[in-house]
């Protein structure tokens, strides 16, 4: 099962108003993965993952083919996508006063598990996210970071599942570090490296460099649209890649600790 | 909890619920004629039958009279027209919540967002239309009748007209990030210059009873009550409340956004064309049997999400009945203030709602646009 590969993309292209934001993306993903898209503004991070979640469904945006669990991404319901892939975008808009239990608890929308089930769930990824205690109160009155949480808690709720021996399933995270102070990154990284252990891939877009090699398994780095390096760690932190890749002269130093490459 | 919600769904359902009948009985007994609960008693459930009760010859004429008054108020004048203000004010606010969940935003309303002028420009081109052709014109017949006999008609104008409307500021003011309010209220001040040079464009063609009868749409008054109407509207009514659980779980994830409602399994676009149809549906019939009754869509989902909270789930039962009770006290006040004269009632709803839109700009950063 945990070979299996979840999600395939084979030379996908996008482009949005005229201009190619992604081009010739190959790569595949299985269950266990901790992936971490990383790149310049404007690389097209943030549309290779929302083409990954069928954002783009025009035949004049999208080329390639795109196979989720074996099938095209494209011939799945929204429901069927709902119920192995879970998304959180970078930015959230939600201007109206739910309570913050109940916005957990849409992440079960798909889900027909019953109102225990969903309770129980909601509290557990409340929990998770340190979000337990807000759990009572209106969402429009939360700081950033609050509501960062509260939807990451969200996303997790529809990732969760209650029986045994649960499909492989997808998280697609949209800088799920944004707004978030120090102890709270570390809280979400956990959270992220539990939940692939429970046959899930995740595959996330990062800014911070050295967050994103600290809690990844993978970094796929892009340059102009296309994948210009593609594998662990170890590889990515090379100083020509990074030049590369960022435009910049890296200087790298050694984590005390885990003795990993760390850009300076 | 208790705190964050003032009220408990059912809380406000029981008291809603009073609240409708109260308000009912006092609208049929309110107006130009006074009525007292028993007289409304007895009209509505023994017609006719009270008169023979053993009375002197006099009494019996007088009381025999008031009892056919009473009769003929109740049955010919009042109840319609409650009637009518219940079904109008229900699908106002429906439509009011609905659009407010289609767009993200408490502030879109469909008679500031340029739906109720489509609506109008649609009835009035059937009017101007449909007598100029005469499909719908019998020579010298501008009666009661004739009105009556032309509404569906005129409903199915106003329908199309809202649509189109509705449609258009969609596509102009909202795209993947959202909607954009100043988008949305310009595209609704646009709509509603388009629609009203229409109308004025209309006018050339019109004669002085179409005239007559189109002023009446854009004043907004309940005078005009029919069974007809109450017909048309309460199936209309009966129909959206039938349809709208099916989409309120999806209205609750399209507030967070159209991508994360198709992350979360819904087809938008399905949806979206759905809901559409629903608002163009309330706003068109109440157009076509009411005229423009602006701010009741804006203001009873506002005081419903203040008390319970914005689940549509709970919400848009909940705004049908404070809509309700709200337009039949509007209309019977607006019967009463200056009686024996009539406020037409979408001056009163104005009057009472256009305060209430400005205080809702002034702090719209709460709701992060």
């Amino acid at each position: 099962m945990d070979n299996e590969v979840l999600l395939s993309l084979d030379n996908v292209a996008v482009e949005l108003g005229g201009a190619l934001r992604v081009a010739q993306a190959s790569f595949k993903l299985q269950a266990g993965e901790i992936a971490s898209v990383v790149g310049a503004n404007g690389a097209g991070k943030t549309t290779l993952l929302r083409a990954i979640a069928g954002d783009f469904m025009r035949k004049h945006e999208i080329s390639g083919e795109i196979t989720f669990y074996g099938h095209p991404l494209h011939a799945l319901l929204p429901r069927q996508r709902a119920l192995r892939m879970a998304v959180l975008a970078q930015q959230n808009t939600l201007g109206f006063p739910f309570l913050v239990r109940e916005v957990i608890a849409l992440g079960r929308a798909p889900h027909d598990t019953g109102a225990v089930n969903d309770n129980k769930i909601v509290e557990h990824c409340a929990e998770q996210f340190d979000v337990r205690h807000l759990l009572g109160r209106i969402y429009t009155e939360l700081s950033g970071g609050e509501r960062q949480r509260v939807h990451l808690a969200r996303v997790f709720a529809q990732l969760a599942a209650p029986g045994e021996a649960a499909d492989a399933r997808l998280l697609l995270l949209d800088e799920p570090m944004n707004a978030l102070d120090y102890k709270h990154q570390q809280q979400v990284a956990a959270a992220i490296a539990g939940i692939a252990e429970h046959n899930v891939a995740v595959l996330q877009v990062m800014h911070d460099i050295n967050l994103a090699t600290q809690y990844s398994t993978r970094v796929l780095a892009l340059l102009n649209g296309k994948l210009h390096s593609d594998g662990d760690v170890a590889n990515f932190m090379q100083a020509h890649i990074l030049n590369a890749v960022f435009d910049i002269d890296a200087r790298l130093m050694q984590h005390p600790d885990s003795g990993r490459a760390m850009l300076a | 909890m208790s705190r964050a919600r003032p009220l408990s769904s059912t809380a406000l359902a029981a008291i809603g619920s009073a609240a409708l009948l109260f308000a009912l009985l006092w609208a049929i007994s309110t107006g130009a004629v006074s009525l007292g609960l028993g007289q409304i008693k007895a009209a509505l459930f023994a017609p006719g039958t009270t008169a023979s009760a053993p009375l002197g010859a006099s009494e019996i004429v007088t009381h025999a009279g008031d009892i056919k008054l009473a009769e003929v108020i109740v049955w010919q004048l009042r109840l319609p027209r409650v009637l009518l203000a219940a079904c109008v004010g229900a699908l106002l606010a429906l439509g009011g919540a609905i659009m407010q969940g289609l767009f993200r935003n408490p502030l879109a309303d469909p008679s500031l967002i340029g739906v109720t002028a489509g609506s109008i420009a649609g009835a009035s081109a059937v009017i101007v239309l449909g007598d100029a052709t005469g499909l719908t014109f019998n020579a010298g017949n501008d009666t009661a009748q004739h009105v009556l006999a032309t509404l569906p008609l005129v409903s199915l104008g106003a329908f199309a007209g809202g649509l189109v409307a509705a449609w258009l500021v969609y596509r102009l003011a909202t795209d993947a990030n959202g909607t954009s309010v100043s988008t949305m209220l310009l595209a609704g001040i646009a709509l509603t210059a388009l629609a009203g040079s229409f109308g004025s464009l209309l006018e050339f063609f019109a004669d002085n009873t179409m005239l007559r009868r189109i002023s009446i749409w854009r004043m907004g008054g309940l005078e005009g009550a029919s069974y007809t109407g109450v017909i048309i509207a309460a199936s209309c009514l009966a129909l959206m409340l039938f349809a709208l659980p099916y989409y309120s779980r999806a209205l609750n994830l399209m507030l967070l956004g159209e991508s994360e409602a198709r992350h979360l399994g819904v087809n938008v676009e399905k949806l979206k064309w759905a809901l559409v149809l629903l608002v163009a549906l309330a706003t068109g019939i109440s157009v076509a049997l009411a005229g423009a009754i602006a701010f009741i869509g804006l203001v009873v989902p506002h005081i419903v999400r203040l008390l319970v909270g914005p689940d549509h789930r709970q919400l848009l039962p909940l705004c049908a009945l404070v809509g309700a009770t709200l337009l039949v006290l509007a209309d019977a006040l607006a019967r009463s203030v200056i009686a024996p004269a009539e406020l037409p009632v979408g001056v009163l709803t104005a009057m009472l709602g256009a305060p209430f839109f400005i205080s809702l700009l002034r702090q719209r950063g709460q709701y992060g646009f």
